[in-house]
């Protein structure tokens, strides 16, 4: 279970002050794919960005299992958060095998041997062994993000946080993805999403917590809810963007 | 009159062979003290990196020895700074500190801008993924870094390496001085300057040929 206990955040650029996170409390169970939804600006990036600790100054508490989040040792987190950002961020300068062997090497006691296969395997699960001596400007933007993947995967972290993972996909690609999840999710491991395409949170749904103006306005717990019950203008939104993208298409 | 060049510069060959080898030793020390203080500067001068006061101090360091030109580098710190702090230094050691200081001036700029240039998603990845400051900057952002300073670091050296005739003016029996020497006793400067002038442009190759062949080891673009 992650506990999210009144986490506001504030950010000040020259003389103005903008509350992103609003005194934010949820409880996020770890069995279900959870789907931070809202328009872009609402705050659901940051508060992934807070659960990861990529945010520091932020007010309120984050707990893992009664643990704070923000106690771990870099080596904790690690280990009990990993996180893929919108535009994965992989290492330029290293070959897809090293992206995900660096973090290995680096933070674990792991000999040279264990890695490779540890690197070896997690590479097979996602279907990107065939690549793992390419470097990133050679990838496609699916098979990157199967590496950014496969890069917070392999630290083997208890929760795994995607911001806007389907945003830059193709449909066979978001499909491979919305696997790629669902499987991780099998694994035990609890899987944290923002979104704002309701296309995908639809295909992919377990739980929702819609978020705006970086409040949290409503929580579905089924998909017929969801689709159903709601009738703010965030959730109008959404589906009319939906709704817009299905006709242009 | 051809042939008695031919056979001055032959005959002066140990000589220049010597003189050279004085030269390379004094670049290759100074390159390495440039690129180490250069790295230390540009790092703590770098938006990421920086801390308050500290920092800001190291920027006007690093402007005092851009602003003073290497020959007046060169006289404090083989005349001034012994004769203030009574110490005694030799011309070697005062070659290689005032070129490695009046060039890592310019080589922190390199760092310095070309930390700044590797985006914040690089440093955040790191962060993401539990590396300590000290291992993103090692493992992701210096080698990202290095790779972009190199052309200009190129340029620097060549640079640095031209500069180590200035030296010959506090004694040290380098590649200019030794043909000084020469040409004063011989009285033939024509072909002993356009063989030193020679031997430079070799070296100058030299490096330029080992810059990229390290500037395409470092880049990961293959073009």
């Amino acid at each position: 279970m992650l506990k999210i206990k009144n986490v506001s955040l504030t950010k000040r650029s020259r003389n103005l002050e903008v509350n992103i996170l609003k005194n934010i409390s949820c409880e996020i169970p770890l069995d279900r794919i959870t789907l931070f939804l809202g328009k872009s600006g609402s705050g659901k990036t940051s508060l992934l960005r807070c659960i990861s600790r990529l945010e520091t100054d932020y007010t309120g508490e984050i707990f893992y299992h009664d643990q704070l989040v923000e106690n771990l040792s870099p080596l904790q987190r690690s280990q009990t958060i990993g996180f893929v950002s919108q535009s994965y961020d992989l290492f330029p300068h290293l070959n897809v095998f090293k992206n995900c062997s660096q973090p290995l090497k680096l933070l674990t006691s792991k000999t040279k041997s264990e890695i490779k296969q540890k690197v070896e395997e997690t590479l097979n699960i996602f279907q990107i062994e065939h690549l793992a001596n390419s470097y990133v400007h050679e990838l496609s933007g699916g098979q990157k993000q199967r590496v950014a993947i496969a890069r917070a995967v392999v630290l083997d972290p208890k929760i795994l946080l995607f911001d806007e993972p389907s945003s830059a996909l193709d449909p066979q690609n978001s499909e491979i993805l919305i696997q790629l999840l669902k499987n991780l999710r099998k694994a035990g491991k609890g899987v944290i999403i923002s979104s704002q395409d309701m296309a995908f949170a639809e295909k992919i749904f377990e739980r929702a917590i819609f978020i705006e103006n970086g409040e949290i306005i409503e929580e579905h717990d089924t998909l017929a809810d969801m689709k159903q019950v709601s009738k703010s203008k965030l959730h109008q939104f959404l589906y009319k963007a939906r709704g817009k993208v299905n006709i242009e298409k | 009159m051809q042939s008695n060049s031919l056979d001055l510069i032959v005959r002066s060959l140990p000589l220049f062979l010597k003189g050279a080898s004085v030269t390379l030793q004094v670049f290759f020390s100074a390159s390495c003290f440039s690129i180490l203080l250069g790295l230390f500067f540009g790092m703590f001068t770098s938006k990421r990196l920086s801390i308050p006061i500290f920092s800001k101090v190291l920027e006007v360091v690093t402007f005092i020895t851009r602003a003073i030109p290497f020959f007046v580098q060169l006289l404090i710190v083989y005349f001034v700074l012994p004769d203030l702090f009574k110490f005694d230094i030799d011309p070697f050691s005062a070659s290689v500190l005032s070129l490695g200081i009046c060039s890592s001036g310019f080589v922190a700029q390199f760092f310095r801008g070309a930390i700044d240039t590797i985006s914040t998603s690089q440093w955040e990845a790191a962060h993401a993924l539990g590396y300590t400051k000290a291992q993103t900057l090692v493992y992701t952002i210096l080698p990202q870094a290095f790779r972009i300073a190199l052309p200009p670091m190129n340029n620097e050296l060549d640079s640095l390496l031209k500069s180590t005739a200035i030296i010959s003016s506090i004694g040290m029996m380098e590649l200019t001085r030794v043909a000084m020497n020469i040409v004063s006793r011989e009285m033939e400067p024509i072909p002993i300057y356009l063989a030193i002038a020679a031997i430079y442009v070799c070296m100058s190759a030299t490096l330029n040929i080992t810059t990229r062949t390290l500037e395409r080891k470092f880049s990961y673009v293959k073009n």
